[in-house]
């Protein structure tokens, strides 16, 4: 740091130094006053004290630089001269300024800001100048031991290198004339010519010292890969210069051609052009739409025609025509339906005929179609339809009722839509007997071995050729009066069809009918005055009872002479007659069970038969036929029943007269007809 | 067998019991007209069920 002393000494040797300053001195301005002799231009100090702060410490020293306006001239002393005055000392004043801001190495620094104060008519040499506060700043460690530098001397930088730095052309305009002569003559020379060459020495020149040389400007040739010129261009020697290449284009063409695509490529860059995948859709109103890519393909999926079940049908391949995308469907021809019948439920047994009443199992196999809904019928002989089934099944059972007998068709018809049917037929042909498929009807048999008993039995009678030699067939199967009451001849529910009246109390059941042997029995209704000739009667009652008791079985009384009766044992009394008078003749039928015939087929003879047996054959002539209706259980005495029986009655019938031979097969009809039934005794 | 008055069968003259038998009154030894029991438990004609209420008395046959 330096101490003030030493900073006022740094101050006096620079004015000491100055060309202009002709004297130096420091105090007050009265010090200045009270010393003689005073030579101007005049540097006079002042100590303006100085602060600390932090850790620098600030010396403020006032600098005065007095110019004396020229005795002589007072009065004179216009503006003119005294600006002069002032002029020179703030000049000199600013040199002060300016060395001190430029440091030359000291350790203290100046604050640059400064305020120049003018003054005139000052002091008794009548003096003008200029005045500044010097403001010098050092780091200021705050050392109690500071032990100030000695001597006096300013470094050497500032009076030699700094006063005489020609590179300042400050110094330069200070030089004399002299001082420059000299300065050419020992830096000064001629120069030699320079040689100018470029770097691989292909081109080389001299120029003169002080001459000009322009230099060739350097000529640029774009060229592309293929030797093509694309462009030339001077450039100034040594110049850099940007070479623009033109950019590429790259065009994209499809086949046709058509322009897909134009970019444009930078030189010697790379460019990644994408061309749009290609649209590929169905007719003018797309409903199917997808994209390939550039050069891709797509794989269309074949073309289905299903049927309405969701069956595929057909497959094709994808083939565009001008006029559309078609294939050819072949009719369903394929679709077919079959229909068999068969004779059992497991559809194994296929037949072509079945009986009236019999249930036959009918069933239909589509082909190439799914139907949703059949419809089964039956076309009899006489072209009537009979509906069987309709439904989702493709199988059903059918028991043959209604239809006429003979030969008819099966038809089955099926959709799958509700709207296109395919169907076939069968031909079929109800068997069986008309007769018995009457009676059943009209009876209501139901069961159907009770059905194919019947039939059965009727197809016997047929056979036998005995069939029509009856005027009335009770078979008694059913199991209700209703039932029981029916005639297997003539099914109608009419007196005149010789159907059974029942009266009092009987009891009906799958065996037979029981009378109460009371009150019950049946009126046939038929009257063998009416019906039967005398010489050619039949009539047989099928008991399940044995018994011994006074009742007549079936029959009808007018008077003594013309009845016609059957009588197993009237308690031990044989009473017989068939168109004749009635008489205690021949045997008892004991007992009192099975199939008894009594048969007339003359005018002389009564044969009975039981069980298939001939037992009595009597010589017994022959009479006027009963005029009463013949009784069931019971005895038509003369109109009114009485010896009512309660052999549980199992068949009956009245005929014409069987010979031997006919009593016999219809014997044996009635007992098989009876084993069929499990009631045969 | 079930008795009936000489009203009671006059009633049952010619009237279908089941619907396909008739009622068949007779008369026994004593003149007491009567119908079986098969007609009063097998009616199912509600106009006549009174006879259910019938009493039950022997029955004499005729000879």
């Amino acid at each position: 740091m330096l101490t003030l002393n030493q900073i006022h000494a740094q101050i006096v040797t620079l004015a000491n130094a100055h060309f202009q300053i002709a004297e130096v001195g420091m105090g007050t301005i009265a010090e200045l006053q009270g010393k003689p002799d005073r030579l101007y231009p005049l540097l006079w100090l002042s100590n303006e004290g100085g602060s600390l702060e932090d850790n620098y410490k600030v010396d403020n020293i006032r600098l005065t630089m007095f110019g004396r306006v020229i005795a002589g001239e007072e009065g004179q002393d216009d503006d003119a001269s005294e600006i002069e005055v002032l002029s020179d000392m703030q000049l000199i004043l600013l040199d002060f300024l300016n060395y001190f801001h430029q440091q030359h190495g000291q350790e203290y620094v100046t604050d640059k800001a400064a305020t120049l104060e003018h003054f005139t008519e000052r002091t008794n040499d009548r003096t003008a100048g200029y005045s500044c506060v010097l403001e010098l700043k050092q780091f200021y460690d705050w050392n109690k031991c500071q032990i100030p530098q000695s001597g006096a001397s300013i470094p050497p930088s500032v009076d030699g290198l700094t006063l005489y730095d020609f590179c300042d052309q400050s110094v330069i305009d200070r030089l004399t004339a002299t001082q420059v002569s000299c300065l050419e003559d020992e830096f000064g020379g001629v120069c030699v010519d320079a040689t100018v060459h470029n770097s691989d020495n292909s081109y080389s020149t001299t120029v003169a010292s002080g001459g000009d040389l322009p230099l060739p400007d350097n000529v640029i040739t774009l060229k592309d890969t293929a030797a093509n010129v694309l462009s030339t261009t001077n450039v100034p020697a040594t110049n850099a210069a940007d070479i623009e290449a033109p950019d590429g284009t790259v065009q994209i063409y499809n086949s046709v051609p058509t322009l897909l695509l134009t970019q444009g490529v930078a030189s010697g860059g790379t460019e990644s052009p994408t061309i749009g995948d290609s649209r590929v859709q169905n007719n003018a109103t797309p409903t199917w739409t997808d994209t390939v890519e550039a050069e891709g393909t797509l794989t269309l999926a074949q073309a289905k025609a299903l049927d309405s079940d969701g069956a595929t049908t057909l497959l094709a391949d994808y083939i565009p025509a001008a006029d559309g995308f078609m294939f050819t469907c072949t009719p369903g021809s394929s679709a077919s339906l079959s229909v068999g019948a068969y004779s059992d439920a497991g559809f194994t047994t296929p037949i072509t005929e079945g009986d009236a009443l019999a249930t036959v199992y009918l069933k239909s196999v589509p082909t190439d179609f799914t139907p949703t809904s059949y419809l089964f019928f039956y076309e009899d002989v006489n072209g009537d339809l009979w509906k069987i089934y309709h439904g989702a099944n493709d199988n059903t059972s059918w028991t043959i009722t209604n239809a006429v007998l003979g030969a008819g068709g099966v038809y089955c018809i099926a959709t799958e839509d509700g709207d296109n049917w395919i169907g076939n037929d069968l031909d079929f042909e109800v068997t069986g007997d008309v007769d018995a498929y009457a009676f059943i009807s009209a009876a209501g048999i139901t069961d159907t071995t009770q059905q194919s008993a019947i039939t059965t039995l009727v197809l016997q009678l047929k056979a036998d050729s005995i069939w029509s030699k009856f005027h009335a067939i009770y078979p008694v199967v059913g199991g209700t009066a209703s039932a029981h009451k029916y005639n297997l001849k003539d099914p109608r529910d009419l007196d005149a069809a010789f159907r059974l009246t029942f009266s009092g109390g009987i009891t009906h059941a799958s065996t037979g009918m029981t009378p109460n042997g009371s009150n019950g029995y049946a009126d046939t209704h038929l009257i063998p005055l009416s019906v039967v000739s005398a010489n050619s009667v039949s009539i047989a009652y099928y008991s399940r009872t044995n018994i011994n008791e006074s009742s007549v079985d079936m029959g009808s009384y007018a008077n003594t002479t013309n009845v016609t009766f059957l009588i197993y044992n009237y308690a031990g009394v044989a009473y017989k007659g068939l168109n004749s008078s009635q008489g205690n003749r021949g045997s008892l039928f004991t007992p009192t069970t099975g199939l008894l015939i009594g048969s007339r087929i003359n005018g002389t003879v009564e044969k009975y038969y039981q069980n298939g047996s001939l037992i009595d054959t009597l010589n017994v002539a022959a009479t006027a036929p009963s005029p009463v209706s013949i009784f069931l259980m019971a005895l038509d005495f003369n109109g009114s029943p009485a010896n009512y029986t309660t052999k549980e009655c199992a068949f009956s019938f009245i005929a014409d007269g069987f010979t031997d031979t006919e009593a016999a097969n219809a014997e044996s009809a009635i007992q098989a007809f009876q084993t069929t039934l499990g009631r045969n005794v | 067998m079930y008795r009936l008055t000489i009203e009671q069968k006059e009633l049952l003259i010619g009237v279908l019991y089941d619907g396909v038998q008739f009622f068949n009154p007779v008369k026994d030894i004593n003149g007491d007209w009567f119908i079986s029991e098969v007609e009063v438990f097998g009616c199912t004609d509600t106009e006549y069920y009174w006879i259910r209420r019938l009493a039950w008395s022997e029955y004499v046959p005729n000879p």
